[in-house]
């Protein structure tokens, strides 16, 4: 029974905390749905003229941020960025939430200033905030003199630390870029310790290049006070067309002495030596100069004007006049001059279907601090689509002079290529005399297409008459054939003339034989007889010499020559009987002349 | 005696007035040359085809091939180019400046433009030849006959003799068909029908007329030869409008068909 009650106990308090939990947050939704109420007051309400107030406006009701603009108040300045302030609280069981909005509040001169009421909206309904009074007071004596020395220290510190820029010229021009320096001035008095950060510029219409290692100079005496200076030389571009202003700021680290309240507040402890003096970071800032922005004339702009200012030079190059077909052409474009090269877009190139353009390779020496003076180069890389005599095009660069304050358009020579078509794949027989042939051929490529200054010998036809249709021709030829007649007739009268001296050789024999057949000596006719086969048969064996033949060797040559056996008989006794009577001498055998003569006859006959 | 007068008389003249043109010849090809050294380029092939239409010398068709070549007229400058050539064959610059034009204008080397041994411009050469071993082995092998040679001893010399002579004979037959070709040779020059496609291409069609199909194209500076009916006179037709026709075909006929006049130029007009 006792678990029961005090778990019906349990169960109740529960519900109590729920209930109240539900009744809170419901409270908390209906008292934000409630009635906004809204206070406005300064605080303090009076004040001096060297000190500041805060204008609080107090929202109940509602935590969700608020919308509406503070009217002015000539006199009383207001800062436009509130702190603010939630708070929630439970009254006698009551939820009450607020929403305190701070500003801070500074007037300008003495008197009663009055907040009008002005219009704020909240969740979307628009509520009133009531006025406000502010009674400024004169200054007091302390607040004078805090005044007078917060002035001496600010223009000490002006002397102590400041910064300056020098322009050569008051406008730029949108877009120019100018060599600007500036300069931190550091009183040599002054413990500085280092310069936190480099000059910071101030102010959208400009921009700046970087800054590099500051050029330190000693000894400078500014206002009758000995000065350090660092300068860093810029290059100072305009963006916007107008009068804008621009400053610069820096950070420097100073050494300062403890508070006099502070335990280290001792010379000991503020000796520089030991280091135990705080350091400070001050801020240094230059005056604001408004500077004069122009914008470039549009009258005379030319199409290929692409931003550059300045005064310029180009020039133009290309890397080999004589490239094979798809062999890439190096057009190397260059600007010289002062100008804004960080600002500088390539040239264009014209397109044309002769060419492949690939883009553009940069490329910058000079100052690269500032990109201010110096040269700009532009690398085109060029393909050649067709061999041939080629015109590469040269781009053309215009820009805008702001000393003369006109656009100004250079155009460059022509550079003109000889594309040659490229070689073929042959044989590697005919590459060889290819090889050859090109060798010659590239010696005397040199000398292509020359342009002769004589016409030479004229001509009225391309062919010459051919030398068979010439009668000097035919004239000439019959000198070789003269003389090849001479030889003819001289070979055949030489030829003739041997054979009529074997003729009459022959002849002559026969009478020799004749004559001693009439005379009867047998001696003399069987020599002759003898010598008469001699040479018969020598002549017709071709033998040199006939008349050396002996008896065996005619009748060798006769039985060679396939002679009937009965004539080499009877030539064989013939010879027999003559060697007989010629070397036996025997004048008994005297043979019968008249019968041998006969014999004989019919012998010679038979040879032949 | 008149009659020996008025021939000595006409002789003087006909010099004179040879004299004479030839001096204007070369006023007008020095005229050319001067307009080319001012850029004028226009002006210098006027000029110097002025002059081409009476006479012709090396110099002045190389320089008309070398304006046309850097005008980017490449069939002229190949005609140019050859009818150079065919005034000065010795010429090495115009040879290469004709090598290079055809390697330029993507047409093929033909071998028999470019043989040194067996072009028309040899012929008279191998004739020379001929005259000279026909003659020398005449007169030698007769004298040795008759000097009482055997016969026997004359086999090898008579055979070189007779080989030579016939090397001779084959040369002067092939150098006499590349004069006949080259008289009937022609190179393209450019289209001249209108080409929708504006292309470079010089169609060959297949019947003489603008308005037959193309049956192959040719580039500028291709050469063509014309064929030639049973009869040997040139195969051409004329149309009702006066244009000529040429029956053309490329070298080993690669290519076949009717050309227009205007769109190719003889070598030897």
């Amino acid at each position: 029974m006792k678990r029961l009650v005090k778990n019906q106990t349990g169960s109740f308090s529960t519900k109590i905390i729920l209930s109240t939990l539900f009744l809170g947050v419901q409270s908390i939704t209906l008292g934000q749905s409630s009635q906004i109420k809204i206070e406005s007051s300064f605080e303090p309400a009076a004040i001096t003229l060297s000190n500041s107030t805060v204008y609080k406006v107090v929202i109940e009701g509602s935590q969700n941020p608020p919308k509406g603009s503070i009217p002015k108040v000539p006199g009383l300045n207001i800062s436009n960025n509130p702190q603010t302030f939630r708070k929630v609280s439970l009254v006698n069981g009551i939820t009450s939430i607020k929403l305190e909005l701070s500003f801070t509040a500074r007037a300008s001169r003495q008197g009663s200033f009055k907040m009008p009421s002005w219009q704020l909206t909240i969740d979307g309904e628009s509520h009133t905030v009531p006025p406000a009074n502010l009674k400024v007071l004169a200054p007091s004596q302390q607040d004078l003199l805090r005044k007078q020395q917060k002035q001496k220290a600010d223009e000490d510190l002006k002397q102590a630390a400041f910064l300056e820029y020098s322009m050569p010229r008051e406008f730029l021009f949108e877009g120019e870029t100018m060599v600007s320096e500036i300069s931190l001035f550091l009183w040599d008095r002054m413990p500085f310790t280092r310069i936190e950060n480099a000059p910071v510029k101030v102010g959208d219409s400009f921009s700046l290049t970087a800054l590099g290692q500051p050029n330190e100079k000693r000894n400078i005496i500014k206002f009758n006070k000995s000065y350090s200076s660092y300068s860093w030389t810029v290059g100072l571009t305009a963006a916007i067309s107008g009068k804008h202003d621009l400053s610069f700021h820096s950070n420097v680290r100073i050494r300062t002495n403890n508070q006099k309240t502070s335990p280290f507040n001792s010379p000991f402890f503020n000796d520089p030596f030991f280091g135990f003096g705080r350091e400070e970071s001050i801020k240094v800032s230059s005056k604001v100069r408004e500077i004069e922005i122009r914008p470039l004339p549009m009258n005379g702009r030319p199409p290929s004007f692409s931003g550059a200012i300045g005064t310029f030079k180009t020039s133009s190059s290309i890397d080999s006049e004589t490239v094979s077909l798809g062999d890439p052409v190096r057009l190397t474009f260059s600007i010289s001059g002062n100008g804004n090269f960080s600002a500088m877009p390539a040239p264009t190139l014209t397109q044309n279907n002769d060419f492949k353009f690939g883009p553009p390779a940069f490329f910058f020496s000079g100052n690269e601090q500032t990109k201010f003076s110096g040269t700009q180069g532009f690398e085109y890389i060029i393909t050649p689509l067709k061999p041939g005599l080629l015109k590469l095009p040269s781009p053309n660069f215009s820009f805008f002079d702001p000393i003369q304050e006109e656009y100004i358009t250079l155009r460059n020579l022509e550079h003109t290529i000889r594309v040659d078509p490229g070689e073929k794949w042959n044989e590697p027989v005919q590459r060889i005399e290819e090889q050859t042939e090109r060798g010659q051929s590239e010696a005397a490529q040199s000398t292509l297409f020359q342009t002769e200054s004589e016409p030479g010998p004229w001509r009225k036809d391309f062919l010459r008459a051919s030398i068979s249709h010439s009668f000097l021709f035919w004239v000439v030829q019959t000198i070789p054939f003269s003389a090849l007649c001479l030889f003819i007739f001289l070979g055949f009268k030489k030829r003739t003339h041997g054979i009529e001296s074997l003729k009459q050789q022959e002849s002559r024999m026969f009478k020799e034989l004749k004559k001693c057949h009439g005379f009867n000596d047998a001696r003399g006719f069987f020599r002759a007889y003898r010598a008469l086969i001699q040479f018969k048969v020598g002549f017709y064996s071709d033998h040199p010499n006939p008349f050396s033949l002996s008896s065996e060797e005619l009748i060798q040559i006769l039985q060679e020559r396939n002679e009937s056996p009965q004539l080499i008989g009877m030539i064989n006794s013939l010879l027999q009987k003559f060697d007989d009577f010629e070397f036996a001498r025997n004048d008994e055998s005297r043979p019968n002349l008249k019968e041998e003569y006969k014999e004989a006859l019919s012998i010679l006959k038979r040879i032949k | 005696m008149k009659k020996l007068i008025l021939f000595f008389m006409s002789f003087l003249l006909l010099g004179i007035q040879q004299e004479v043109c030839s001096k204007v010849e070369d006023r007008i090809f020095y005229d050319a040359v001067r307009a080319e050294a001012s850029g004028d380029l226009e002006n210098a092939v006027n000029l110097y085809e002025k002059v081409a239409t009476g006479t012709h010398s090396p110099n002045l068709h190389g320089n008309l091939a070398n304006l046309y070549f850097k005008l980017g007229k490449y069939g002229q400058a190949i005609v140019n180019y050859r009818q150079a050539l065919l005034l000065d064959p010795s010429n090495r610059e115009i040879r290469e400046n004709l090598s290079f034009a055809l390697e330029v204008a993507n047409v093929p080397k033909n071998q028999r433009v470019l043989s040194n041994y067996l072009n028309s411009e040899s012929i008279d050469f191998w004739f020379i030849m001929m005259a000279v071993i026909f003659w020398t082995g005449s007169l030698a092998f007769s004298y040795f006959y008759f000097a009482g040679w055997n016969k026997q001893r004359f086999f090898i010399p008579v055979s070189i003799w007779l080989l030579l002579l016939s090397f001779t004979t084959w040369a002067i037959y092939t150098s006499s068909g590349s004069q006949s070709l080259l008289k009937r040779e022609m190179i393209a020059i450019e289209p001249k029908a209108n080409d929708q496609n504006h292309s470079e291409l010089i169609p060959l069609r297949r019947f003489a007329g603008s308005g037959s199909s193309a049956n192959a194209h040719v580039k500028p500076g291709e050469s063509l030869w014309v064929h030639l009916k049973n009869d040997l006179s040139i195969q051409s037709h004329r149309s009702q409008a006066g244009l000529e026709w040429f029956l053309v075909h490329t070298s080993k006929d690669r290519k076949k068909g009717w050309i227009r006049s205007d769109e190719v130029k003889k070598i030897i007009p």
